[in-house]
C-alpha cells in the first residue's frame, strides 16, 4: 500500500510539541515500513525554507532546549518529498527561492531553476488533488504524485 | 520605576493544538517579568494547560531520551510564570472555569491554580487596566 | 482619539477574513484613531516581501502602524529586512505596552 501524506497545516503548536507532529508521524510510519510520500502544500511549503529559527523560547526560568527544526526534519525524511510548486510570479510564498535541497526531495531539485517555471502553474490551489495535469516545473514529481494517488492510498492530513 | 499594571487574559485553546497558546504564554511571560498583576481565565480546553498529570516523553525520531527531549509541558510553563510574576513583585492568578474542568476531567491542576466561574472573569476584567481575549477557532 | 490594537494571527492564504481586520484598521485610522496591527504566528506569512500582496503596504499608507512579531518571522525563516513595504518587525513586548496603555485590543 502506498501512502501519500499531504501536509498543509503549518506551525500548528510546533513550538509546544517541539516538532510538527505530522512530519514526525511520517518519520515514524516510514520507520515502520510504510511506502510513504509527502506533499507539502499550502502554508506547509514554508517548512522547506532555509533559515527557520525557533530557538530561544523561555517562560520565567523555564528554557526550551529543543526547539522544532522543521527544515531539518523535512530534509531528513527518507522518502520522496514533493513540495507544492508555486510560480514566483503568482507566488503566494516567496519562500520557493529559499527551498532547502536534500537528496530525498525531488521538488527541491525542481525549484533550483525557477526560471523554468511556467507562469501559471500552481499546485494545490483550492483542490488538493490537481488532476488537470498542467505541465509544471515539477512535472516529474507531478507524475509521481499522480501515480501515488492512483494506488490505494491513505491520507494523513493535519487539521486546523 | 514603570507603573505596575493589571492585565487579564482569557484563553480557550487546549495545549498542543494551536500556536495561540504559545503566543498567549509569551504575552503572560512578558507581563510577569514586568511584575504586573496578571489574571488568566482559562476557558474550555485551556483548563488543561495547568493539568498536573502531564508527563514528558522521549523522542525516538530524533534519538532523544526524556531528559534530552526536555519536552515543553504547559503545566511547567504555568508554574514558572506563577513564580516569575511573584519574583518581580507581581502576581499570576490563574482561574480554571469549573464547568470546563468538570466536563474534561481536568480537576488535577498544579498548585497556584484555582477553580472559578465566568463571573470571576468578569470581576477580573472590571478590576484590570486592560483585558485581552484570545478566542479559539 | 482612541488607540486600537488589532492582533492578526491569521494568514491571508488560508483565511479570507484577514480582510475584516484590514478594513477595520483602515476605517479606524481614517477616523483619526491611533491604530496598530500587530501580525503574529502564521499571519507573518503575508508580510514576507514577494508574497502575493496581502494589503499591509496599503494599510501602512493609510496611516496604520503595521508590526510583525520578530519571533514569528524568525520561526518561519522570514528575514526581518525582507518584508513588504510599511511593515516593521517588533518584539511581542509591544503588545503588552499597548495593553498597559489602555489600547482597545482585538485578537483576530
Amino acid at each position: 500500500m502506498k501512502v501519500l501524506n499531504i501536509i498543509e497545516s503549518a506551525y500548528r503548536a510546533t513550538t509546544e510539541e517541539q516538532d510538527d507532529t505530522i512530519v514526525w508521524l511520517s518519520h515514524t510510519l516510514k520507520a515502520a515500513g510504510a511506502d510513504l510520500g509527502v506533499l507539502l502544500r499550502g502554508n506547509a511549503v514554508n517548512y522547506a525554507v532555509r533559515g527557520q529559527d525557533a530557538a530561544g523560547l523561555a517562560f520565567g526560568a523555564w528554557r526550551q532546549t529543543q526547539p522544532p527544526r522543521l527544515a531539518n526534519d523535512i530534509a531528513a525524511l527518507p522518502t520522496k518529498v514533493f513540495r507544492s510548486m508555486c510560480c514566483p510570479k503568482t507566488s503566494r510564498n516567496a519562500a520557493s527561492k529559499q527551498a532547502i535541497s536534500s537528496p530525498g526531495s525531488s521538488a527541491s531539485r525542481a525549484t533550483a531553476s525557477p526560471a523554468s517555471s511556467p507562469p501559471t502553474t500552481r499546485f494545490g490551489t483550492g483542490n488538493p488533488l490537481p488532476l488537470a495535469g498542467t505541465a509544471s516545473p515539477a512535472s516529474a514529481d507531478f507524475r509521481a504524485y499522480r501515480s501515488a494517488l492512483t494506488s490505494s492510498t491513505v491520507f494523513c492530513g493535519s487539521g486546523r | 520605576m514603570a507603573e505596575k499594571k493589571t492585565l487579564t487574559f482569557a484563553l480557550m485553546d487546549a495545549p498542543y493544538e494551536s500556536g495561540r497558546t504559545t503566543t498567549a504564554l509569551r504575552l503572560i511571560d512578558i507581563a510577569a517579568r514586568r511584575g504586573y498583576a496578571v489574571n488568566v481565565f482559562a476557558y474550555e480546553g485551556a483548563v488543561l494547560l495547568p493539568f498536573s498529570r502531564q508527563q514528558p516523553h522521549p523522542n525516538a525520531v530524533h534519538g532523544r531520551d526524556v531528559a534530552e527531549e526536555n519536552h515543553l509541558l504547559t503545566k511547567e510553563v504555568v508554574a514558572a510564570l506563577i513564580v516569575e510574576a511573584a519574583r518581580n513583585g507581581g502576581k499570576l492568578d490563574w482561574v480554571n472555569c469549573g464547568l470546563c474542568v468538570d466536563e474534561r476531567g481536568a480537576g488535577e491542576a498544579i498548585d497556584g491554580v484555582r477553580r472559578g466561574a465566568p463571573a470571576d472573569f468578569w470581576k477580573m476584567a472590571e478590576a484590570s487596566d486592560n483585558t485581552l481575549v484570545i478566542g479559539t477557532r | 482619539m482612541a488607540s486600537y490594537l488589532l492582533i492578526e494571527s491569521r494568514d491571508p492564504f488560508e483565511s479570507a477574513d484577514v480582510a475584516f481586520c484590514h478594513d477595520l484598521a483602515r476605517r479606524l485610522a481614517v477616523a483619526g484613531n491611533r491604530v496598530t496591527v500587530f501580525v503574529v504566528q502564521n499571519g507573518v506569512l503575508g508580510v514576507r516581501a514577494g508574497a502575493r500582496s496581502s494589503g499591509y503596504a496599503e494599510l501602512a499608507r493609510a496611516g496604520v502602524e503595521v508590526l510583525a512579531d520578530d519571533f514569528s518571522l524568525r520561526e518561519r525563516g522570514i528575514a526581518a529586512d525582507k518584508l513588504q513595504p510599511g511593515v516593521t518587525p517588533s518584539p511581542l513586548d509591544l503588545v503588552i505596552d499597548r495593553l498597559a496603555e489602555g489600547a482597545k485590543a482585538i485578537w483576530h
